[in-house]
């Protein structure tokens, strides 16, 4: 299936949903282990952050990732978005398996992420439009053929005044919104967000959920790691929660899990 | 409505990826450049010296001595005036003197003293200065003395002019090896700062990485910011060696200095590709050394 039938809606949206966009396949992850140590004397449990994870992202689907500070969430997103090798297990991306090593396809792969970092990782020497425009700018995308996208992007965002201010002069809800901006800019299948309401009041958060959830809608995979409760709750969206170094799934309306578990 | 608000953007440029200079690389322009001065000013000698050992060479291939063996009752002087006589005449040879033995036993003297010359046997000797353009050949020289039955020898000083051939090849090594040194030292110094550079912007190169940008891609940016400061650095140094060698060449005339290395206005030309060569190598340098330390992450 080509990256794009997902994409699309419509139509394409019935055989979308029988794609896996991420999947672990018994996935721990334990600091301080090398992988050969850990495979040759065994990994005692005390040792992990992350048990045993066996979970699916089909297409289209919408998750919170939730549970309390330090439960290893930053470090399952690190995972999906491969800036963390897991310490045993296999993940599989868009059907793939992920080589750890492959710096080839691990660029691949990442170009169809849109990640929403925590702490923004905005380049402070560029101005809101070339922040946004960064992943074209990156996969070498002209500036004529994006100019006029990433411009109305931003005024989506209510960055339009904002284009050429740099990214220290911003409020932290402005760069949440200019950091979210280039995490969709390119449209991606996949989008991960950490904690992307977590600098910013309860109504811009809401703001941004609407935000993520209309990307949903428009076709994207949505992975948000929050312990925002108020606006999981608010969104009605299933969750995905990790506790002890274990996933959970919780069903907090049963229509979106019950139709992706078929 | 979004029109107006987009004129004033301006296409990214690729080299603003990464931050403008910092003190580092102000150290680094200076170290490079110094480099370069010195390479230069090693390519400016070696041309001189070149020129040179050329000179001397051409001064001692246009000259050739003949030592002259006196035949029956003949007196040696009469027996080398003749053979100057005779060698006057060959096509292609200049000047002709026949050393007269007074001046031969001085030119012994610093080596004998007064106590034994008297009954040294003193060679009758024929100095001929050749046409420098058409140097007339040892071997018609040899033929016209034995036509005219003169007993004599030539000495077209081959064993010298040997000797300054292979002084100037050694100068032309050791001059390449300095050559290769500051080369790989610049080379170095790239590398060093490169990863340097690497480490201080990791987090620009990672978020560049996270937004799907592959190590060539980065490794190119790296790869044209540090060709073009070598360039520049490698323009000044060149410009700085080819102010040196002014000064020397134009205050220097009357001076050994400019005589032992006479240099030319147009020697400066092989300065010329210096300041690409640097900037070649630098961009060859930043690439490999990115995209090893890119392909040890994760």
């Amino acid at each position: 299936m080509s990256p794009q039938t997902s994409r699309t809606s419509g139509q394409t949206r019935a055989t979308a949903d029988e794609e896996i966009v991420v999947s672990f396949h018994d996935v721990s992850l334990g600091y301080d282990l090398g992988m050969p140590k850990a495979l040759s004397l065994g990994v005692n449990d005390d040792d992990l952050i992350l048990k045993n994870l066996n979970f699916q992202l089909p297409a289209g689907s919408f998750h919170f990732l939730t549970g309390p500070s330090g439960a290893g969430k930053t470090s399952l997103l690190k995972m999906i978005y491969l800036a963390q090798k897991p310490t045993i297990g296999t993940i599989e991306l868009f059907g793939e398996t992920v080589r750890t090593g492959d710096r080839t396809q691990t660029a691949q792969l990442r170009r169809r992420f849109g990640i929403v970092f925590q702490e923004f990782r905005l380049l402070e020497h560029l101005n809101v439009f070339d922040n946004a425009a960064l992943p074209l700018f990156v996969h070498g995308e002209s500036f004529k053929s994006y100019r006029d996208d990433v411009t109305e992007l931003l005024n989506w965002v209510g960055l339009k005044n904002r284009l050429d201010a740099m990214p220290h002069v911003l409020s932290g809800g402005e760069k949440q919104r200019l950091a979210i901006a280039r995490a969709v800019v390119t449209r991606p299948t996949l989008i991960l967000a950490d904690e992307p309401t977590g600098n910013i009041d309860y109504a811009m958060g809401l703001r941004i959920m609407r935000l993520f959830i209309e990307l949903n809608r428009l076709g994207a995979t949505v992975l948000i790691a929050t312990h925002d409760e108020g606006l999981v709750r608010a969104s009605g969206m299933p969750v995905l929660e990790l506790a002890n170094g274990e996933l959970h799934r919780r069903d907090l309306t049963k229509t979106d899990l019950t139709r992706n578990a078929k | 409505m979004i029109g107006p608000l987009v004129t004033h953007l301006r296409a990214m440029r690729a080299n603003r990826l990464l931050p403008q200079q910092d003190q580092r690389e102000i150290a680094l322009h200076y170290v490079i450049g110094v480099l370069c001065f010195l390479a230069c000013m090693a390519a400016l000698v070696v041309m001189a010296s070149d020129r040179a050992a050329h000179g001397w060479s051409r001064d001692i291939r246009a000259e050739v001595t003949v030592q002259v063996r006196p035949t029956g009752l003949e007196s040696g002087s009469v027996a080398a005036a003749k053979a100057a006589e005779v060698l006057a005449g060959v096509k292609g040879v200049g000047q002709v003197t026949a050393l007269e033995p007074e001046k031969a036993k001085e030119l012994i003297k610093p080596w004998l003293g007064d106590a034994i010359i008297d009954d040294l046997p003193i060679p009758n000797l024929v100095e001929v200065t050749l046409d420098p353009r058409h140097p007339a050949t040892p071997k018609a020289m040899m033929e016209a003395l034995e036509n005219a039955e003169i007993d004599a020898s030539l000495d077209d000083h081959s064993t010298w002019l040997k000797d300054i051939e292979q002084s100037a090849m050694i100068m032309r090594l050791i001059a390449l090896s300095i050559f290769l040194i500051i080369f790989s030292a610049t080379a170095a110094v790239i590398g060093f700062a490169t990863r340097a550079g690497l480490t201080a912007r990791a987090n620009i190169v990672e978020v560049l990485s996270l937004c799907g940008a592959s190590d060539i891609f980065i490794a190119e940016r790296f790869q044209w910011r540090f060709a073009r400061m070598t360039f520049e650095s490698g323009l000044l140094g060149a410009t700085i060696a080819s102010g040196a060698m002014a000064i020397i060449k134009t205050t220097g005339s009357s001076q050994s200095f400019a005589i032992a290395l006479p240099f030319s206005w147009l020697d400066l030309l092989i300065l010329i590709p210096c300041p690409f060569l640097v900037a070649l190598i630098g961009a060859i340098t930043a690439r490999m050394v990115t995209l090893r330390l890119l392909a040890n992450n994760v």
